[in-house]
């Protein structure tokens, strides 16, 4: 057997099975959201659900095989997976297909993978190695090498023009060097110099034109609603029509006429909450929550620091996918196409991170010492 | 002895510090943080701006769609139309749901022919919906819809269509393209042309696509009524076709051709000159539009001496053998009043001064009235009121009050100076002396049927009241046919029918004075002893050497009277008063005089029956209508022209069908308007079919009835 037995008692169960659900609801949604769409499912209503599944397997598949290995094998490979990572990044510039102006995907064959959705995890794991080396993180050169290490990946995404993806680097890089025991009033400066210098920087003299758009849209949805505001207005429109109840599972009047754009992946949140309501929108964010709150579980019942860091890095991954999305929605956070974890239609972003939730399991399994 | 333990072993096994679970737990709790208050945002937009979201998902889906009402006809009193509403395709944009704006003005700019610049504003307009192109031929609305582009549509509104062009342009109006009318009886009437608009209201999709199982409601628009004029479409082209000789003939700057029936006041023809195509009124000066017969005054001179003589039988200050003697001239205080002819008349009855429209006598006349007297009969005449008329924007007419008429304005009034009266006016009156003293209400609108062609409303005559006697009138009526037979009005005489009437050759003033401008008219109605039709000619500003109404007015109305008298069917009578036409029941077969001189053909056509006018300076018969080998009504006067070539208009003149299926409404309309054919069209798109077919011979003017297909 490929994990021992007594390794399997120790999975969490409760995460496991908030998983599977969370899974199975977006691949109801999902087929919700696009039974409709003759010309988006070429008249097979359930296209999109089999791709979901599909991946979904293949997620499984690769998740029993990252229980099987030992986490802490990982901190020794950090650096060559680090590496992996970016060079699976800048391949793209190479490999890649161009999809909604971004440079983000390579085609092979019928599949489409995003990299940047893997390349998260190695960047985690190889930060993690890094900062649980470090004793002192009190003083700000103690922060270069891993700013660095955070930078050149971000740097690569937003060469690739998918700005929203690199910048789920940043909470995720300030998450696990909180965690690791940063100096917090350093940490509070950089975030702030980050906020109120560097931003605005980049904001005029880095973002091409339609990224700045999408941030001007984002304060002000009026501006432009027959462009970028069009997705916010018309997501904002979609959720508050569904009300307290919703308008029913399959009802969605706004995504099935249309005029909710990209409602099986980007806004999939919309379409749930139109249709389930105001209780199928908190039961869903509470399931996700669920998710999340078990990772940072993980991160604290970690046997060691490496484990607690990439559970911690992990996590957050998820987390600021959820806060982004589903922000983006209802109009508190930019329009950025950052799927919605487990529920958002596409294979790179469900097998990522199912294979985040694996690693967490690993961790979790491997919490106490085995007696043998 | 803890660093001991960690620095012994690798760095990554070393199990996590207190700190470090304590941080872990604060980054949940931020977590927690970040999950409610996504909650707090959700409750907000779902809860609290629920209702008014989902009112406006609801506004976006269910977008109503007008539904025009068609507009309703304007049909002639023998139901020929006038003017009629026709589908056109409207193009417009939703700039809402334009996602691309510049790719779409690339895509409309060549099939609207549009400039990208001008699509690009309309298409980026913060309105809901924005007409890009109105009127499109059918062809382009059905590559617009062809495109199905989002947020670009085709929406079919009623066009109104003037089938007859110009005919009686000022009197129809205009109406805009949004089912409005603008001028004329199309804005008086609107209320009953106009409809009421209707409503689909349909759910729809982004793109605007109905959704079959969707939520439907549909408020049918409801058409507009028809409205029945007066007008008679041949009167009124009769009345145009000699205005526009006489015109021409005279150099006139303006003229106005007015036939009534004075009987019911009914208007039988407007007709003025210059005038404009409502089908393209944009192209025209506005100025030409003005219903220059009913808004607009003149000096009537003459022939304003038909309501003094009126007043002076009336009151028994003159009979018809009242004796007057002329020297030339008159003095009224300081002042001289010269008649027409250097001279004088010498002596003269009361019917001859009129006969020879001497000033000098009805200054005379006026005088012996007094100014009350003469007011009141000008006001019972309606002169200085509006005559009711259901026409927008009429003006009234104007004269010296009588307190403040002097002996020299009362005299100069006598004979029609220093008074303004509408055209329309200064008929009427004479209507009021053909209809026994009583003064009708002209109209021009006889009934209001709705769209399925019933009768909703029915306009009775309007009697005013009594202006003279019945025998003052008669005895007026008597002395204006002597008008007629021996005097001024020769020239307007109609063989075989007595036609009373009047001249007139108005001074016209010209910063406060008179010059060499000259308004010549010539006003009557026949026949006299049963007036069927009064008719008003004025040419305003004639540039011939002699401007008398009675040299150029009067031919041309009595051109315009034959044709009416016989159009209308009234017999004519020998000088004694009986018909001269016994055989009118009988059918004749017409002989064939073409090649004939012209005593030859008189003979031919007196011998078989008919009626002959003879047209044409040649010697030689070249055309004749009707055709020889018709069978027509024996009486009927065949009109033979006799020249070098056939270009003279005759009425009566037979034209060949142009073949026009496979045309576009407009091609098929220019085709036939060229050869004077009217167009009555059904359907939209190509003419599939058309009635009677080419190649078939009809009278001018007649309507051809095409069906057009998509």
């Amino acid at each position: 057997m490929l994990i021992e037995r007594r390794l399997l008692k120790n999975l969490d169960f409760a995460l496991l099975g908030a998983v599977i659900c969370a899974i199975l609801f977006g691949c109801a949604m999902i087929y919700s959201a696009t039974r409709w769409n003759v010309r988006l499912t070429s008249s097979n209503p359930c296209l999109y659900v089999k791709k979901q599944a599909a991946a979904a397997v293949v997620g499984a598949v690769a998740s029993i095989v990252v229980l099987g290995i030992d986490y802490r094998y990982l901190a020794r490979f950090a650096n060559v997976l680090y590496v992996a990572g970016i060079v699976l990044l800048a391949s793209v510039f190479v490999l890649g297909t161009p999809s909604k102006g971004a440079m983000s995907w390579i085609r092979i064959g019928p599949v489409a993978i995003q990299p940047s959705e893997y390349a998260k995890i190695a960047v985690v794991i190889g930060l993690a190695a890094y900062l649980v080396q470090q004793d002192d993180l009190s003083t700000l050169s103690s922060f270069i090498v891993p700013a660095i290490l955070a930078l050149v990946p971000m740097g690569l995404v937003i060469a690739e023009n998918d700005l929203g993806s690199a910048l789920v680097l940043a909470p995720v890089f300030f998450a696990m060097m909180y965690a690791a025991g940063a100096d917090p009033k350093l940490l509070g400066l950089i975030i702030g110099v980050g906020l109120f210098v560097i931003v605005p920087f980049s904001y005029f003299f880095l973002l091409k034109e339609h990224q700045q758009m999408r941030i001007l849209v984002f304060f002000n949805p009026g501006l432009d609603p027959r462009g970028f505001g069009w997705n916010v207005t018309q997501s904002v429109i979609a959720i508050g029509s569904g009300g307290f109840a919703g308008k029913g599972f399959g009802q969605s009047t706004q995504a099935r006429l249309n005029f909710l754009p990209e409602h099986h992946t980007d806004f999939i949140f919309s379409v749930i909450a139109e249709e389930l309501g105001f209780l199928g929108a908190i039961a869903s964010l509470a399931l996700l929550f669920f998710i999340v709150r078990r990772g940072y579980g993980v991160a604290q019942s970690a046997r060691d620091r490496f484990g607690s860091l990439v559970a911690v890095g992990l996590t957050t991954i998820m987390l600021v996918h959820i806060f982004v999305n589903v922000g983006m929605t209802m109009n508190v956070s930019p329009c950025t196409g950052i799927p919605l974890p487990f529920f958002s239609a596409g294979g790179s972003s469900l097998i990522a991170t199912m294979l985040g939730v694996a690693l967490l399991q690993s961790i979790h399994m491997r919490r106490k010492k085995i007696v043998f | 002895m803890v660093s001991v333990r960690r620095a012994s072993r690798p760095s990554y096994q070393a199990s996590p510090s207190v700190i470090a679970r304590k941080r872990v737990y604060v980054l949940f709790i931020l977590m927690t943080g970040v999950f409610i208050a996504l909650i707090f945002r959700l409750g907000w937009v779902q809860i609290v701006k629920g209702p008014e979201l989902h009112a406006r998902a609801l506004e976006q889906r269910m977008r109503p769609v007008p539904v025009d009402p068609r507009r309703g006809t304007v049909y002639d009193r023998n139901l020929r139309e006038l003017a009629v509403s026709i589908s056109a395709d409207s193009v417009y944009a939703i700039p809402a749901e334009i996602r691309d704006p510049v790719a779409a003005a690339r895509q409309l700019a060549s099939v609207l022919e549009m400039g990208q610049d001008t699509l690009l504003a309309k298409l980026t307009t913060r309105q809901q919906t924005v007409w890009l192109k109105r009127k499109v031929e059918h062809d382009v609305a059905a590559r617009i819809k062809e495109m199905s582009a989002p947020g670009i549509g085709v929406a079919e509104s009623g066009q109104r269509f003037y089938p007859r062009d110009t005919l009686a342009a000022q009197v129809i109006g205009i109406a805009g393209i949004d089912n409005q009318g603008l001028e004329g009886l199309e804005q008086l009437y609107d209320s009953e042309l106009r409809g009421v608009r209707g409503q689909i209201v349909a759910e729809r999709d982004a793109t605007g696509k109905e959704i079959p199982e969707g939520e439907h409601s549909y408020a049918p628009a409801k058409d507009g009524n028809s409205i029945v004029l007066t007008i008679d479409e041949v009167i009124q082209y009769i009345c145009e076709r000699e205005l526009e000789r006489a015109i021409a003939d005279t150099r006139s700057e303006k003229g106005i051709i007015l036939a009534m029936d004075p009987k019911t006041g009914e208007v039988l023809a407007m007709a003025m000159r210059p005038t404009f195509n409502p089908n393209d009124y944009g192209r025209y000066p506005s100025s030409l539009r003005r219903n220059i017969a009913v808004c607009d005054m003149l000096e009537p001179g003459s022939t304003f001496k038909v309501v003094t003589s009126a007043a002076a039988l009336e009151e028994g200050v003159v009979t018809p053998t009242t004796g007057f003697y002329d020297a030339g001239h008159i003095k009224v205080e300081d002042r001289t009043i010269r008649c027409w002819k250097a001279g004088g008349h010498g002596s003269q009855t009361f019917t001859e001064a009129v006969e020879n429209s001497c000033n000098p006598v009805f200054a005379t006349i006026a005088i012996r009235l007094g100014p009350e007297t003469f007011a009141r009969y000008v006001r019972a005449f309606g002169l200085t009121d509006k005559t009711g008329i259901d026409f927008p924007g009429e003006a009234v007419g104007m004269m010296h009050s009588a307190s403040r008429m002097g002996p020299v304005e009362l005299a100069t009034s006598g004979f029609g100076q220093g008074i303004s009266v509408t055209p329309l006016q200064l008929l009427n009156a004479l209507c009021a002396i053909a209809n026994g003293g009583t003064l009708m209400q002209p109209m021009l609108v006889r009934e209001v049927l709705d769209p399925s062609g019933a009768l909703v409303r029915q306009f009775a005559p309007t009697r005013i009241r009594q202006v003279i006697s019945e025998r003052s009138a008669r005895q007026l009526s008597a002395i204006l046919e002597s008008v007629v037979v021996n005097g001024s009005g020769a020239r307007a005489a109609v063989p075989g029918y007595a036609v009373a009437g009047k001249t007139g050759t108005a001074q016209k003033p010209e910063r406060g004075r008179y010059g060499d401008k000259r308004v010549a008219s010539f006003m009557g109605y026949a026949p006299a002893n049963d007036p069927r039709v009064a008719v008003l000619v004025v040419l305003d500003e004639p540039k011939t050497d002699i401007k008398y109404g009675g040299v150029l007015a009067a031919p041309a109305f009595a051109a315009v009277m034959r044709d009416v008298l016989r159009y209308m069917e009234i017999p004519p009578m020998d000088v004694a008063g009986a018909p001269t036409q016994q055989l009118a029941s009988i059918v004749a077969t017409v002989p064939d005089v073409i090649g004939k001189t012209n005593q030859e053909s008189l003979a031919m056509l007196r011998a078989a029956g008919f009626g002959v006018r003879a047209e044409g300076a040649g010697d030689v018969a070249t055309n004749q209508v009707p055709k020889a080998g018709s069978r027509v009504a024996a009486g009927t006067t065949v009109v033979v022209y006799f020249g070098p070539e056939e270009l003279y208009d005759l009425e009566d003149d037979f034209v060949e069908v142009p073949d026009v299926t496979g045309k576009t409404l407009k091609e098929a309309v220019l085709l036939l308007g060229a050869r004077g054919l009217a167009v009555q069209p059904e359907g939209r798109g190509i003419v599939s079919r058309q009635q009677p077919s080419a190649g078939a011979a009809v009278r001018r003017g007649s309507a051809i009835t095409i069906t057009l297909e998509e």
